[in-house]
């Protein structure tokens, strides 16, 4: 009787098992096209078996466990974030490269092209009002080209900002939505881990917010889900999110360039200034752009930018030659005027404010150079041969003006062909990431370790091809240059 | 001779296919897929070698092989990335494994994995 009763409870417990199993099936089933969600393993567990002891045997189910790892996981986020901090850098950069068009066709470079070609034609008729009219026509075209510049420059700043302040709007709110199901799990005392669907629900946030943000998560022994930005800045642990903030901040009154535009800086929860680690995913990518990539050109409290270094050296340089020169010999003689004027005030402001003085008349353009020897069209010449410089003072960092201008465009260009390789790679990393999450959800231990030894050994092989391929085709290279 | 320089931009453009699709195998790396990739490499060095050993002569340097060499220059580059990237994942992932499976060794590191004994049904 007690061996039927045994039998009977076992059967009983066994029946329960896989009545947990097939539920198990069936959330498998149910959400198999859920974004984010992993096959649920049900462990079974064999009981012990002695019926004299009354140890009945049968199976048992351990508790249900997610096969989702959150290695696997991490190792999406990662390619996820650095996926997006490319995808943001291209957005960003392409909007700059437009500015700088190098075809000579439109902007500065057509500008400076336009001048320098109306004071050779000056130089050929100096006292000739009209060909003297046709130069300030041009200084004035090229002071729009640069305000041009600099207000589009602007623009893709102002963009940038408010990007970046819906960027942290969005951390907020997808770490709040995980706040949510911790506070689930603190006022009921389960993980959210056991319920598969909010369990696929938080991972599709934590995959969401790795786009935006580099941050670390882990699952705590009270069930609830923490997560750290940068690994270090508590953005959500337990119950309590950390809201993240931004502001616009300007250099002060000790700063280099007390006038220029502000920096943009992220906060963590706590108030503190968390922008330097800040690097990664979208907002890295915006705070990069923002606090970097558009200050080289525009300046920040450090540094004037260099569209206004070459904005500013450009018109003193013009303007120094006209006044250095004589409108006419006298007695006694008329010194020339300034062409340029701009913000002296506010070095990180030229670019912007650059124009054509609207008192300087054509008849004002000094064209005598008094030297000795005195030269009639000296000024013109002097002016015409900022084209093609041929000593220091000619020129502005050690190259032409169309040259440092081109080498802005081209350092733009150059980054932003980085980053759309960058894309392209990161976007393959991030598919082998995403097919070795599904590889290791659901294969079990065992099979694991022994693919692990196989994949040791395919890596030696496949390792020592790439580098006896990468000299190869780098010597193959080295061959043809040789040639070209 | 145009025939034979040619051949060397061909044997360069094989070479970046062979890799290209080496590149497609590590998409989704696993033991199989690896072994094809190290033939795939394999016969990418071969050609690369050959075209090589014909640009010995100089008449058999053309212009259009430089740009060939760097698309494969290219496919090498993001070959190694992506196998430096898996390998990384796999390598991490094993002494996660042996921590959850056995914990760590004398020396602190991650202990071997053992293969255990265990019933899973999966639904």
């Amino acid at each position: 009787m007690a061996n039927l009763l045994g039998t009977l409870i076992s059967s009983s417990s066994t029946l329960d098992a896989y009545a947990q199993v097939l539920q198990v099936t069936e959330n498998n089933v149910a959400n198999a096209s859920t974004p984010g969600y992993a096959v649920q393993n049900l462990p079974l567990e064999a009981m012990p078996m002695d019926l004299g002891a009354g140890l009945e045997g049968g199976v048992t189910v351990g508790q249900v466990q997610s096969a989702r790892n959150q290695f696997a996981e991490q190792a999406v986020q990662t390619q996820q974030t650095g996926l997006a901090w490319q995808q943001q850098s291209v957005t960003g950069l392409t909007s700059l490269q437009s500015v700088f068009d190098v075809s000579g066709t439109t902007g500065i470079d057509k500008g400076l092209n336009d001048f320098f070609q109306s004071v050779s034609a000056w130089g050929q008729t100096p006292s000739d009002q009209t060909a003297q009219q046709t130069v300030i026509n041009s200084a004035t075209e090229v002071a729009q080209s640069f305000q041009d510049a600099a207000t589009s420059i602007q623009n893709v700043a102002q963009q940038n900002q408010v990007q970046l302040v819906s960027t942290v709007a969005q951390v907020n709110q997808l770490v709040g939505q995980i706040q949510t199901y911790n506070q689930t799990a603190l006022a009921t005392g389960s993980s959210v881990s056991q319920d598969a669907g909010i369990d696929a629900q938080v991972h599709a946030a934590l995959e969401n917010l790795s786009q935006l943000v580099d941050f670390s998560s882990s699952q705590q022994s009270d069930g609830t889900t923490s997560i750290l930005l940068n690994g270090t800045t508590p953005l959500l642990i337990g119950g309590q999110q950390f809201v993240l903030q931004t502001s616009l901040t300007s250099g002060g009154a000790n700063a280099a360039y007390p006038n220029a535009p502000g920096t943009l800086q992220l906060l963590s929860g706590e108030g503190t200034d968390i922008t330097s680690q800040t690097t990664q995913g979208q907002l890295g990518a915006e705070l990069d752009m923002g606090n970097r990539i558009v200050p080289s050109l525009i300046g920040d409290s450090s540094q004037a930018g260099d569209l206004n270094t070459m904005a500013q050296q450009f018109a003193d340089t013009v303007n120094q030659l006209l006044t250095s020169g004589n409108i006419s010999d006298g007695p006694p003689p008329v010194a020339g005027v300034p062409l340029f004027t701009y913000d002296t005030t506010n070095a990180t402001n030229v670019a912007a404010t650059l124009a054509v003085d609207p008192t300087v008349a054509a008849g004002q353009l000094a064209a005598i150079s008094p030297g000795p020897p005195e030269v009639s069209n000296g000024v013109p010449l002097a002016l015409a041969q900022l084209a093609t410089p041929t000593n220091a003072s000619q020129e502005i960092a050690g190259v032409s003006y169309s040259q440092y201008y081109g080498n802005m465009a081209a350092n733009i260009g150059g980054q932003l062909q980085n980053a759309t390789n960058g894309v392209q790679e990161r976007q393959s990393l991030l598919s082998q990431a995403q097919s070795q999450r599904q590889q290791l959800s659901g294969v079990d231990l065992n099979e694991e370790a022994i693919t692990l030894v196989e994949f040791q050994r395919a890596y030696q092989a496949n390792t020592q091809f790439i580098t006896v391929l990468d000299e190869l085709t780098q010597d193959t290279i080295n061959i043809l240059g040789t040639v070209a | 001779m145009s025939n034979q320089a040619h051949g060397v931009t061909e044997q360069l453009a094989a070479a970046r296919k062979e890799t290209e699709r080496a590149c497609d195998l590590l998409l989704a790396p696993s033991p199989e897929a690896l072994d094809r990739c190290a033939s795939l490499l394999q016969a990418a060095v071969a050609q690369v070698t050959a075209s090589k050993a014909a640009l010995a002569s100089p008449a058999q340097r053309e212009p259009g092989a430089t740009a060939e060499g760097r698309r494969l220059q290219a496919a090498v580059r993001r070959a190694r990335r992506l196998l430096e990237a898996a390998a990384e994942y796999h390598q991490n992932w094993a002494r996660r494994i042996g921590t959850m499976s056995a914990g760590y060794d004398g020396r602190g590191e991650p202990a071997a994995v053992e293969r255990g004994r265990r019933l899973i049904i999966r639904g």
